[in-house]
């Protein structure tokens, strides 16, 4: 039914691009076009992900019910204590605060819902007519803050101000806020913030044990398991070490200028790239050790003891790994994400599963991210930015792929047409980052691809298409 | 949010069900005044006065909360995509941002497990200050060529409603300017106004307008009408529920045309390569068939100077019946009856030995079910029907609560009451889970009934929760959940006992497993 003719508009064919095919040149970084049936969502959806683990922050969604209630306990981020962001808080417009004005219901929640759960700091986020009805959202925050003694921060999310981005960069600004509002004192030299890690079935956990073995302070994990307090007290980590750089930069980029922490970028998915990630931030230690006044030998023994973590990790992940390696060698994997970075790991575990990837893209990548990609695959990989499920089915089918790796928007796109699947969204309740990540993943996908149900797709089936 | 002081019925006991089947076209069972005559007979052991029969709670008395936490409605656009995915050929759009169609999306896609594609005109800045008819006539476009669709719906979002963008005037020129494009259908759907359920009804009102005479998309093939043409209209309802309405008709050799169809669109088959359009829905020519058809029969709860698809037929001359949800004997007693009557058949003997085997398990179940505290947390189709079913076999209703506008559920009790009311209903309409949370603990309900949402509360309190309502994202199989007819309630009987059986079981130190 869809050829490529058929399946790619027009409008869309500079953002695809096959390795080999032609020199490298992507288009990206557009706003989607109308009709296209694209899986992104929205400016409040991305501040919406990012901001949404702090656990004991108030957040309040001014504006109708649907955007507080599609993002109603969504999500895997696990809390350790309070489970404050599980509830839905909406201001939840009606027509006559749409005539009249929302700011008097806002101001009116606002004072009853921290009255009621004495949140440590509140959220609002603005809602896509709370740009067009032109409530003073700022002012009702100010007042608030005032009034109530804890920070009431506005987050301008409007939807269609932009894209997924934008709402990264609105929560970036509202995270600034509380920055550096802490008290630092305290705070050993070898100290780092975790950035872009949303402690998805705990990952953060993970990830914070790992640089604890090594000997470094984690201060805030900001919005894995986060707290307004930790988040307050960022500015006294020596380095920011970000994940999921799509969505967190722009906040390493402020406290760099602000505060003069510098950032580095990493993955935590795979063994690779965590090991990586480990054995950066130890050298970044005995690099600045002497800038940020930490005892050489400190620096020496981070370094020391991330080396011997990641052979302990890796001598007892690798043989696990191995079993399912042997039965997913010659598979095709798809993948579709929302930031890009991510797909540079997910292409290398796979890999050293024996698993080829001949089609990646994402909602939001910008052209570096898809230039790094494209030198990365294989002849014959195809990317796409920000596509659809026409798109996605049509090159699932071309490439015939035997996995796809997405969210939930995905999945029943592979599912229909008789794919395996692994979701590597915000949804999922599986830990996939870290070593012991590794494992889950390589797990997750065998369960998938290396089902015997696929036989009985009409794909797979004696008869063929249907 | 605050339910008004309520004007209470009294407490009421059930007349000896009888062996006769009959419909009445106001509503089903005993006319109100006999039930209230029956009232003054006898009571229930456990019977409170009168006035307390359906009450408004006490919370309400104080200030109303301003914001709603964790809501018991999704938006208006959302019911209008699940009504548009309805019919045949038919692809949405959402008039707005991106975001809309996207969470919508991923919602329809937890519940339903199938690729949903809705498309949006994507509004960014410029569209919120110049209007938003060039990005819906690209969005149009584009899924025209893309989606080849028979007809596009196009529904609002708040952002569109707000700034006043009314696709309507526009769309008419376009139509003049291509009168061979695919008929394009605008929904009103600001969820200022109204929530999942009412998009639902309005769009399926705007579709039945558009295809009948004088409408939009009136012009056209007509589906040929013979003496077995029936045409039902229904709420929000799953795939499976879907189905068997049409298998009920064909029993009675009817051949009914559903509005909106969505059995195969939402739940559909294996393929071996996407398929842009999935198969299914009502045709257009169907569409325009119903206005044509003498009767039609239109499902669920819809008060006095509510308007719907049925009342807009009725405008076309076509007699309307408003039957409540066939969930329990007697009100499936009347769906039946309706359409022995509507066919001139004597009721098919597959359907005598269901209802037979059903009234064998009433028997089977009752001592299970009497008394047992039942909270009804669904829509406002949903949760009369069942409050009304739960009170058939002896359970008692203790709550009624909904996202529905103000005083829908309480007006739909009202006209129609349950038989049988132990102690009092307590019905909130215009409600959040909070509310809901705080009745529960008040109420104590021994058993809920809603969708996976308040699965949260309901553990804290350990309380079973039975998932009937969209959404269910928390178990499998949620679009083959049959609710209606014989059928549907045998289903329902079976867990419902089930579950009590299990909550004793598991609660037991003993744990017997013979029972």
């Amino acid at each position: 039914m869809n050829s490529s003719a058929s399946a790619i508009l027009e409008s869309r064919i500079g953002q695809i691009h096959e390795k080999g095919a032609s020199p490298f040149k992507l288009e990206c970084d557009k706003n989607s076009a109308a009709g296209s049936v694209s899986q992104r969502a929205c400016v409040f959806c991305g501040s919406r992900v990012v901001l949404y683990p702090i656990a004991d922050a108030l957040h309040l969604i001014h504006g109708p019910i649907g955007c507080a209630a599609y993002t109603w306990d969504i999500r895997g981020s696990l809390s350790s204590g309070e489970e404050l962001h599980r509830k839905s808080f909406s201001t939840d417009l009606r027509e006559l605060d749409v005539v009249y004005g929302g700011e008097k219901k806002l101001e009116r929640s606002l004072d009853q819902l921290i009255d009621q759960y004495s949140p440590k700091a509140a959220f609002v986020y603005a809602t896509c007519i709370i740009g067009a009805i032109g409530d003073d959202v700022d002012a009702v925050c100010g007042k608030m803050t005032a009034i109530k003694g804890i920070p009431v921060i506005p987050v301008h999310s409007e939807g269609f101000k932009g894209t997924k981005k934008d709402g990264y960069k609105a929560a970036c600004t509202a995270l600034e806020k509380l920055v550096g509002t802490g008290d630092i004192s305290g705070i050993p030299p070898a100290g780092i913030n975790i950035l872009g890690e949303f402690n998805l079935a705990g990952e953060a956990w993970i990830i914070r044990d790992y640089y604890e073995r090594m000997g470094v302070k984690v201060v805030s994990i900001l919005t894995g398991d986060g707290r307004v307090e930790d988040v307050s007290k960022a500015h006294g980590a020596a380095l920011n070490v970000v994940q999921c750089s799509g969505s967190l930069t722009p906040l390493a980029q402020e406290m760099e200028k602000k505060y003069g922490i510098p950032f580095l970028r990493v993955s935590y998915f795979g063994i690779e790239d965590c090991a990586a990630a480990l054995y950066d931030v130890a050298d970044w230690f005995v690099g600045n050790a002497g800038r940020i006044g930490l005892d050489s030998g400190h620096a020496e023994m981070i370094r020391q003891r991330a080396r011997n973590l990641v052979a302990d990790e890796t001598a007892r992940t690798w043989p696990k790994i191995r079993q399912y390696a042997d039965r997913l060698k010659g598979k095709k994997a798809g993948l579709y994400v929302g930031g890009a970075f991510k797909t540079f790991s997910l292409l290398k575990i796979l890999r050293s599963l024996g698993v080829s990837v001949e089609l990646a893209g994402s909602q939001t990548g910008n052209e570096d991210d898809y230039k790094r990609l494209e030198e990365m695959g294989d002849e014959g990989m195809v990317i796409v930015d920000d596509s659809n499920p026409l798109e996605l089915s049509h090159f699932i089918k071309e490439k015939d792929i035997d996995l796809f790796i997405g969210g939930v928007k995905e999945r029943p796109i592979a599912y229909k047409i008789g794919v395996g699947f692994c979701d590597h969204n915000h949804e999922r309740k599986i830990a996939l980052a870290g070593f012991e990540g590794v494992v889950n993943f390589a797990r997750e996908i065998s369960a998938s691809a290396l089902s015997p149900v696929w036989r009985f797709m009409p794909r797979r089936s004696a008869g063929g298409n249907k | 949010m605050t339910p008004e002081a309520v004007s209470a019925p009294p407490s009421l006991i059930s007349p000896q069900a009888g062996p006769k089947i009959q419909a009445s076209p106001e509503h089903h069972g005993p006319s109100v005044s006999e039930q209230r005559n029956l009232m003054k007979e006898s009571f229930t052991a456990d019977a409170v006065p009168a006035g307390r029969a359906i009450r408004t709670p006490s919370s309400a008395e104080g200030l109303p909360r301003a914001a709603t936490v964790n809501p018991c409605r999704l938006c208006a656009p959302l019911g209008a995509s699940i009504a548009f995915r309805g019919v045949r050929g038919g692809v949405p759009i959402l008039h707005g941002a991106q975001g809309c169609a996207t969470y919508i999306r991923r919602y329809l896609i937890s519940h339903f497990r199938e690729p949903i594609d809705i498309g949006s005109s994507s509004f960014g800045e410029s569209a919120v200050v110049f209007g938003g008819e060039s990005k819906l006539f690209e969005a149009i476009s584009n899924i025209t060529a893309k989606y080849n669709p028979e007809v596009i719906g196009v529904a609002t979002t708040c952002l569109a409603e707000t700034i006043g963008d009314d696709p309507r005037i526009y769309l008419a020129s376009r139509r003049k300017a291509h009168p061979e494009a695919p008929p394009v259908i605008p929904v009103s759907t600001a969820s200022y106004r109204s929530g999942h359920i009412v998009g639902f009804q309005d769009t399926l009102k705007a579709l039945v307008e558009a295809f009948s005479p004088g409408g939009i998309a009136s012009e056209g093939p007509v589906a040929e009408i013979t003496h077995e043409s029936a045409g039902i209209l229904i709420p929000m309802l799953s795939p499976a529920d879907l189905r068997y309405l049409k298998s009920v008709y064909s029993e009675f050799g009817l051949k009914p045309i559903l509005a909106p169809d969505y059995s195969e669109t939402l739940d559909g088959e294996a393929w071996g390569e996407y398929h842009s359009l999935p198969e299914g829905g009502t045709g257009a020519e169907e569409f325009r068939a119903l206005a044509l058809l003498p009767e039609i029969l239109e499902l669920g709860e819809y008060p006095p100077g509510s308007e719907s698809g049925g009342t807009v037929l009725q405008s076309h001359g076509v007699k309307r019946r408003v039957l409540p949800l066939p969930i329990g004997v007697e009100a499936a007693d009347s769906f039946t009856a309706y359409l022995s009557e509507l066919s001139g058949r004597e009721i098919p003997g597959i359907l005598l030995s269901r209802r037979g085997r059903l009234i064998d398990s009433y028997a089977d179940a009752h001592k299970y079910l009497y008394g047992v505290r039942i909270a009804v947390i669904c829509n406002e189709h949903l949760t009369p029907a069942l409050i009304r079913f739960c009170a058939e076999l002896g359970m008692n209703p203790v709550l009624a609560a909904s996202g529905s506008p103000k005083n829908v559920l309480r007006r739909s009790l009202m006209a129609n009451p349950p038989h049988e009311i132990h102690n009092g209903i307590e019905i909130l309409d215009n409600s959040d889970f909070l509310q809901v949370e705080e009745a529960l603990d008040r109420l104590k309900p021994d058993l809920v009934f809603s969708s996976s949402k308040p699965y949260r509360i309901c553990r804290d309190r350990n309380i079973p929760l039975i998932r009937v309502d969209f959404p269910i994202h928390d178990r499998f199989g949620a679009q083959r959940i049959l609710n209606l007819g014989y059928s549907g309630t045998q289903r329902l009987l079976d867990t419902i006992t089930n579950t009590i059986l299990e909550k004793r079981q598991n609660d037991s130190p003993v744990g017997f497993s013979y029972q």
